[in-house]
């Protein structure tokens, strides 16, 4: 069972779905272009068909497309929704505030946070195996907080917070970005995410 | 006896050039711009290319190469292929329709001017305190507002994309207006060739988009100088929604017209009439129409736009490009294909779009955007598109049309050596970018860590035989205007009107027209001559 804010679970499950339709598409294009290509080079005595429609083919063709459609739009929808859905009984919970050029992370209730900037990166200790729910934001311009292993970002705005709502399923040192160009520094506004058990989590915390 | 002044006497040399009201040659001026204006954005890539060959900063300062950026996007979309697609247009399809000229020439030749003003004027702020513009080619606010983005350099970029902009959209209207009320007697709108459909739907989707950023803009630069346009609760939002609104559409006003081209290219080399002809036009008005409600795909990993709506709509373009890819290899399959340059360079039209397109088709899906959106993985796709597709497609066309334009053909030897750098040099460029934006690096960055080093290299190395291959095509038309191949009137068999006249047409573009019975007049008359 693939938990629904596990994103790298939720990202590889539906990847591998449009990976195959687009392997299998190109391999089938790549293939009638190059058939046609060597069967319909021009020959002594090649003469050109006259047809030039094909109502039938050319409309069943389009079903398949339109199904084609719908089994990508389904699936996408269903991982979606689980991808967007915020549990409201999530105990860890972690506020993202970007600046230009860094990231500070508050733990609510603790008075632990853990500010960071172009220079010197912070950390993001997270617990693994649990959701964990983020409330995001910007001090000046609009960043994006990225962590490529988790297969997911979401922008930070200065005019509004946004959830979301992340599970590290393994342990780990990730490294995460800032994905919108926010200027001058925005190449070095990096962050790590540091993922540990529970109960190392628990001591880290309570050593800051 | 009265006398009748058929035409003003045309002033010779430069000022017959640069204020000539006839649609062939302000259409071959905006190419030449055009092209100017890609080889500077071009050189713009090749130093961000370069300062990428390592990890590190080696070339440029981090300052400089947030410029070169946004100048070489800024460059490419509103001064290189945008004003390259409506300039085929100006010279074809008044050609196609069987006009004499241009509807409102005047207006169409002020549209040239105001381009080249926007261009000149983007450019210049590389020579302003602060340096040249620096938000990127979208200008996130209030990244671009005056306390973010200091200098007058993107005050300028600004006035540069909105002169440029307008520029465009007036020579849409007057397109718009060729196509609509200058047509010959005969050709009816079910007559028009694939090109000149592809250039309506072009033009239509540009005036109802345009305008949009031609007040954003607007509205832009008030902010920067008085404040209080965008800069309250969900201003930022507000302003990505206008600017997409214009930047998804432009992206098809940049792909409809080299779709077009390469409809004809393969029409006329695959030695038959174009293939599925109802069935193109149909998905180029579903395309367009659905162009117009996917715009908020650049916004999936906003968290403040509907996803389900956008990704529903932008996943549906699998239709019409289907559509339109089952027209063009339909030509092919039962034709007599002739292996020109312009034939391969529709081949690779064919195969190096569908690339940008699968890929396009992934990151339609928010799930996958998540990740993929603003990583190199989407660098790549829109490269693949605009490099392999629209640029792939004009080459075609170039290949295609230039001894109608000229009266000479280009030289094949030089044209196939052309096309071997630009396969090989596209794809060491933008393959490698799906695997680094997968793996991790994101777009806009000046250096990235050592792991990359190796396809960060290849790409590189391809950015430079991109600009081989580009080197390759300005020689060729050099030498082959220098070391004429008289090409005739109808050197490839073409199927559409304009092979009719000479080489290059003359001032009015026919002194007789042939009688027009379907979307392939040339073809009916070779078959079934009057």
């Amino acid at each position: 069972m693939l938990l629904a804010s596990d994103t790298r679970a939720q990202f590889t499950s539906l990847f591998s779905l449009y990976q195959w339709v687009m392997v299998g598409t190109a391999a089938v294009v790549f293939g009638t272009v190059l058939f046609a290509a060597l069967r319909y080079r021009r020959r002594p005595g090649r003469r050109p068909s006259g047809r030039s429609e094909a109502t039938m083919v050319e409309l069943a063709y389009v079903l398949i497309l339109v199904g084609v459609v719908a089994l990508l739009v389904t699936r996408t929808f269903t991982t979606e929704n689980r991808v967007d859905a915020i549990a409201s009984n999530v105990k860890q919970h972690v506020e993202v505030t970007a600046f230009k050029w860094g990231w500070r992370f508050a733990y609510p209730g603790t008075g632990v946070s853990v500010v960071g900037d172009n220079r010197r990166p912070p950390s993001l200790h997270l617990p693994v195996g649990e959701p964990v729910v983020f409330a995001e934001r910007s001090l000046d311009v609009v960043h994006s907080f990225w962590v490529p292993a988790l297969r997911f970002k979401r922008d930070a705005w200065p005019d509004d917070t946004v959830e979301f709502e992340l599970t590290v399923d393994r342990p780990g040192v990730y490294a995460g970005h800032c994905a919108e160009f926010c200027g001058l520094h925005h190449t070095d506004m990096n962050f790590v995410v540091v993922a540990e058990t529970r109960d190392r989590f628990e001591r880290w915390l309570r050593a800051q | 006896m009265t006398t009748v002044a058929l035409e003003r006497p045309r002033p010779a040399g430069l000022i017959g050039w640069l204020a000539s009201t006839d649609h062939k040659r302000i259409g071959l001026l905006q190419i030449g711009a055009s092209i100017g204006f890609f080889v500077a954005s071009g050189i713009a890539a090749l130093l961000l290319r370069s300062e990428l060959a390592a990890p590190g900063m080696q070339v440029v300062s981090r300052q400089s190469y947030n410029e070169l950026f946004t100048i070489h996007g800024s460059g490419m979309v509103y001064l290189t292929v945008t004003p390259l697609a409506l300039a085929a247009g100006i010279y074809l399809v008044p050609l196609q329709v069987g006009a004499a000229e241009i509807a409102w020439p005047r207006l169409t030749l002020l549209g040239f001017w105001l381009f080249v003003a926007g261009g000149v004027v983007m450019y210049l702020g590389f020579a302003v305190d602060h340096g040249a513009a620096k938000a990127g080619w979208f200008a996130t606010y209030p990244l671009s507002n005056a306390a973010n983005t200091t200098g007058k350099g993107e005050d300028m970029w600004i006035c540069g994309v909105f002169l440029a902009v307008l520029g465009s959209t007036i020579q849409s209207g007057t397109l718009l207006a060729t196509i609509l009320r200058k047509r010959a007697p005969g050709m009816t709108m079910a007559r028009l060739s694939a090109f000149t459909w592809s250039m309506l739907v072009t033009v239509l989707l540009a005036i109802t988009s345009f305008p949009v950023l031609l007040g954003t803009m607007a509205a832009l630069e008030w902010d920067r100088l008085h404040g209080g346009v965008f800069d309250g609760h969900y201003g930022p939002v507000a302003y990505q929604l206008l600017f997409w609104f214009y930047g998804h559409p432009v992206v098809y006003v940049m792909f409809f017209p080299f779709v077009g081209m390469v409809a004809e290219a393969v029409s006329a080399f695959s030695g038959r009439r174009f293939f599925g002809y109802k069935g193109f036009t149909l998905s180029m008005l579903l395309f367009a129409a659905l162009s117009m409600s996917v715009w908020a795909h650049h916004m999936f990993a906003t968290g403040r736009v509907n996803n389900e709506y956008f990704s529903l709509t932008s996943t549906m373009l699998i239709v019409p490009a289907g559509l339109e890819y089952f027209a063009i290899i339909g030509t092919m399959v039962g034709g007599a294909i002739v292996f020109s340059t312009a034939m391969l360079f529709a081949i690779g039209f064919l195969l190096l779009f569908l690339i940008g397109g699968l890929t396009g088709i992934i990151v339609a899906s928010p799930p996958l955007d998540y990740h993929l959106t603003d990583s190199y993985f989407y660098v790549a796709h829109f490269h693949y598109a605009l490099f392999g597709g629209s640029l792939f497609g004009f080459f075609a066309g170039a290949y295609y049309w230039f001894p109608k334009v000229t009266g000479a053909l280009l030289r094949e030897s030089l044209g196939k050596l052309h096309f071997v750098l630009m396969v090989v040099g596209a794809n060491l460029t933008f393959f490698p970018m799906l695997i680094l934006g997968f793996e991790g690096m994101p777009r806009r960055v000046a250096t990235y860590p050592s792991r990359f080093t190796a396809l960060n290299a290849l790409e590189t190395a391809g950015g430079f035989v991109i600009a081989l291959g580009v080197l390759v095509f300005l020689v060729n038309i050099w030498w082959s205007l220098r070391h004429r191949l008289p090409a005739g009137n109808d050197p490839f068999g073409g199927p559409t009107l304009e092979w009719w006249t000479t080489s290059p047409p003359p001032r009015l573009n026919y002194d007789s027209l042939p009688p027009i019975r379907s979307y392939a007049p040339l073809f009916d008359l070779r078959k079934d001559p009057p």
